[in-house]
C-alpha cells in the first residue's frame, strides 16, 4: 500500500514562518555559513567590478598625467560601437537595448551587472544549499516538527535565505556603486544610484527562482554537500543541456537561430538581461517569469517535503 | 475516560523492512507507560510517527482525540525527547529553546523566561550561553528533556531518555520524570527494566513491530515470576517432580542437567514463602543450589515473551 499523503496547501502560520525565518538568519550568521555566502556574493562582485575597473585604472596610468583620466577612458571605451556590438551579442538584443545599457544609463555599472547577472546563480546555491538538508541529516527539524506544522518550516527556511540574500545583494551593490562613484567619478550621483538601485532588483529577482530552486533540492536530500553539488549541477548543467540543445537543432536540423530564442526561456537565468531592459513591460514580463519558476519550485519542493519522512 | 495516546492498525513499512505491523494500543491519560522492546523492536518508529517525524504506511495515531497528521492542533499538548535529534552545534543552548517557546506561542519576554526555568528544572542553568556542541553527552540529554517539558504538555514521548548515561544522570532524568507526571501522560521507552519497573505504571511489550504484551504493570509482573537455578550436580527425576509438585510452581524447564528454571505463580507477597518451598524441597535431597538467580518479574515476562536474553538483544 502507498505511504499516506497529505495535501500540498496545509494549513500554515505567518507568525511560524517569520519566527523560523529570524531565526534561521540568525544561526546563520552564528554558525558561519551566512558569514561564508556573505564573503562569496561580496567577492564575486567586487572580482567583476575590478574586471572593468582595474584595467582602465592601468590604461590611465600608462598614459600618464597628460592623458585621460578614468572617467573620460571608461566613456570613450564603453560607449564605443565595439563595445555596443559586444552587448548586443551577450545580450542577444537590438541597438536600442544596447544604447539604453551603455548611453542612457552609466555604462561601467552596465557592463558590471551583466557579467554579475551570468554568476548569480551559482552565487546563490552558495547561500540556499542548506535551508533544510544538515537539519533533516542531524535530525534536528523534529525539535521543529513538533511545535509548528513542515509547511512553516520549509517556507520559513526559505523566507530566512531570501532576507539574508537581500542583505548580501544590498550590500555588494552598496560596495560596489561606493566604488565605481569615488574611484570612477564619471557619473552624477544621481544616474548611478537610481541604475545602481534597478540593478541590484534585477539580480534580487534573478536570485529568487535559484533560492526556491534550492530549497527543493535541500529537502530532498540529506547531506548538505550532496545538496550543493546537485544545487551548482542544476543550475549549471540545465544551461549546458539547452546549449546543447540549441546548437543541436541549429546544426544538424538548419532551424533559424533567432527562432531558438525560446529555448533558454525555460530556465530562469534565460531572462536574466530583460529584467534590465529599456522597455518596463518587458521588465514586467521577466519578474512574472522568476515569480513564476519560483512559485513553481516552491510548490514542488514544499510537496516533496510534506510527504517525506523526518 | 478517553485514552491519551490512540494507535490504530499502525503499519510502517521501510521498503521490504515491516517496522511496525498492525499496532493496536491505548494509552491511558495521567499515567506514566513504558514502552519495552529489543532493539530493532519498532519503538522508536512508533514514537517518530506519534511525533509527525515519518509518515505512517496504514494506520493512525491520535493524541488527546486528535490525529498527529494535524499537529498543528496539538500545538502546546504533545511534546517529545527524540532518540537521536541534534540541537545546533554553534548556537547557544538557550537561544534554541527560546525559539521552541516562541513556536509555541509565547512572546519574546515570556519564552526566555520559560526556557530559563526549563534549564533550572533539569539542573543546567550554567549552560544556558553554551553552545551545544559544548556539552557532554549527558547534559545534551538533559537539555534535551527540558526541551520536552517547555509550555505545558499533556502528553509527553521519551524515547530512551536514560541511554548512554552514567548512574547519576540516569538517576536524575528518572526522578524529573516522576516529578512531572502529576497532571500529565508520559510514554516512556526503555531498554532498562528496572528502571521501567520501578517508575511506571502501565508497560507494553513491543517485539518484531508488534504487540506482544501490554497492561498494567501489575497484571504483567504478577502473573509470573522466574527463578533460574545452577547446581553443582545433575538434577534428579524425583526431585524434578517433587519442584513440580509445589503449589507455587507453574513449570519446570531443564536448560541442561544442572540448570533449570522455575516459573513459578507467586506474587510479591508471598515470593519469600515460595523461595523458602523452593529451598527446601532442593536440601530435602541434598541438593545445594551453587546460583539461584530471581528474576525480576518484567524482566522475567519480558525473556518470556521475546525469548531473548536481556541485553538490549536485537530483535530477530
Amino acid at each position: 500500500m502507498e505511504p499516506t499523503t497529505s495535501t500540498v496547501a496545509r494549513s500554515w502560520s505567518l507568525q511560524h514562518v517569520g519566527i523560523i525565518a529570524l531565526y534561521s538568519m540568525r544561526f546563520a550568521l552564528r554558525s558561519g555559513g551566512g558569514l561564508m555566502f556573505l564573503l562569496i556574493f561580496l567577492t564575486v562582485g567586487l572580482s567583476v567590478a575590478s574586471l572593468f575597473i582595474t584595467p582602465l585604472e592601468e590604461l590611465v596610468k600608462m598614459d600618464g598625467p597628460d592623458g585621460m583620466n578614468t572617467a573620460e577612458l571608461s566613456m570613450t571605451i564603453l560607449e564605443s560601437d565595439m563595445v555596443s556590438q559586444a552587448v548586443e551579442w551577450i545580450t542577444n538584443s537590438d541597438s536600442a537595448q544596447s544604447e539604453y545599457l551603455l548611453k542612457d544609463n552609466p555604462a561601467l555599472l552596465s557592463a558590471i551587472l551583466l557579467i554579475l547577472l551570468i554568476a548569480v546563480p551559482f552565487t546563490t546555491c552558495f547561500g540556499a544549499f542548506n535551508q533544510t538538508s544538515g537539519d533533516i541529516a542531524s535530525r534536528g527539524l523534529r525539535y521543529l516538527l513538533l511545535r509548528t506544522e513542515r509547511a512553516n518550516i520549509f517556507l520559513g527556511r526559505f523566507v530566512g535565505v531570501l532576507l539574508f540574500t537581500i542583505v548580501s545583494v544590498i550590500g555588494t551593490m552598496l560596495v560596489i556603486l561606493l566604488y565605481v562613484q569615488f574611484k570612477v567619478g564619471a557619473y552624477p550621483g544621481m544616474d548611478l544610484w537610481a541604475w545602481g538601485f534597478q540593478g541590484l532588483t534585477a539580480v534580487f529577482f534573478l536570485s529568487l527562482p535559484y533560492i526556491a530552486l534550492c530549497a527543493w533540492i535541500s529537502c530532498m536530500l540529506d547531506t548538505p554537500f550532496g545538496s550543493l553539488a546537485i544545487c551548482l549541477l542544476i543550475s549549471g548543467f540545465s544551461l549546458a543541456i539547452l546549449y546543447l540543445l540549441k546548437l543541436t537543432l541549429i546544426t544538424s536540423m538548419k532551424v533559424d537561430p533567432e527562432s531558438l530564442d525560446w529555448v533558454f526561456k525555460t530556465v530562469p537565468w534565460g531572462w536574466k538581461y530583460e529584467l534590465l531592459h529599456g522597455s518596463p513591460v518587458v521588465r514586467i514580463t521577466a519578474i512574472l517569469a522568476m515569480l513564476g519558476f519560483t512559485v513553481g519550485f516552491l510548490f514542488l519542493g514544499l510537496r516533496h517535503f510534506n510527504k517525506r519522512d523526518l | 475516560m478517553q485514552p491519551a495516546v490512540k494507535v490504530t492498525n499502525l503499519t510502517k513499512k521501510f521498503a521490504r523492512q515491516v517496522a511496525l505491523d498492525g499496532v493496536d494500543l491505548e494509552i491511558p491519560q495521567n499515567s506514566l507507560y513504558g514502552l519495552l522492546g529489543p532493539n530493532g523492536a519498532g519503538k522508536t518508529t512508533l514514537f517518530s510517527i506519534a511525533a509527525g517525524f515519518l509518515k505512517p504506511t496504514e494506520g493512525a495515531i491520535e493524541v488527546l482525540g486528535v490525529d498527529v497528521s494535524r499537529i498543528s492542533h496539538l500545538r502546546g499538548k504533545l511534546a517529545m525527547l527524540p532518540q537521536d535529534a541534534a540541537f545546533q552545534g554553534s548556537i547557544p543552548v538557550i537561544e534554541q529553546l527560546i525559539m521552541f517557546s516562541r513556536l509555541n506561542g509565547l512572546d519574546k519576554a515570556a519564552a526566555r523566561s520559560a526556557a530559563e526555568k526549563a534549564l533550572e528544572m533539569v539542573g543546567l542553568p550554567e549552560v544556558a550561553r553554551k553552545a551545544a556542541r559544548a556539552l557532554s553527552h549527558g547534559m545534551m540529554k538533559r537539555v534535551a528533556l527540558c526541551q520536552a517539558f517547555l509550555g505545558d504538555a499533556k502528553v509527553i514521548f521519551l524515547d530512551e531518555p536514560t541511554a548512554g548515561l552514567d548512574p547519576d544522570n540516569a538517576r536524575r532524568i528518572r526522578a524529573l520524570v516522576k516529578e512531572f507526571t502529576r497532571d500529565k501522560t508520559i510514554v516512556f521507552s526503555s531498554h532498562n527494566l528496572q528502571e521501567v519497573q520501578d517508575i511506571c505504571d502501565h508497560v507494553c511489550v513491543i517485539d518484531k513491530g508488534r504487540v506482544v504484551e501490554a497492561g498494567t504493570m501489575e497484571s504483567l509482573t504478577q502473573s509470573t515470576f522466574l527463578v533460574r537455578v545452577e547446581l553443582v550436580s545433575a538434577l534428579s527425576s524425583e526431585a524434578q517432580a517433587a519442584l513440580q509438585a509445589l503449589p507455587v510452581v507453574e513449570g519446570i524447564e531443564l536448560t541442561s542437567d544442572k540448570e533449570f528454571n522455575l516459573r513459578l505463580n507467586a506474587s510479591g507477597a508471598n515470593k519469600d514463602e515460595a523461595m523458602k518451598a523452593i529451598y527446601g524441597t532442593l536440601a530435602g535431597f541434598e541438593i545445594y543450589p551453587r546460583s539461584v538467580f530471581e528474576g525480576a518479574s518484567l524482566e522475567a515476562r519480558f525473556l518470556e515473551i521475546t525469548g531473548g536474553t536481556f541485553d538490549g538483544a536485537s530483535s530477530t
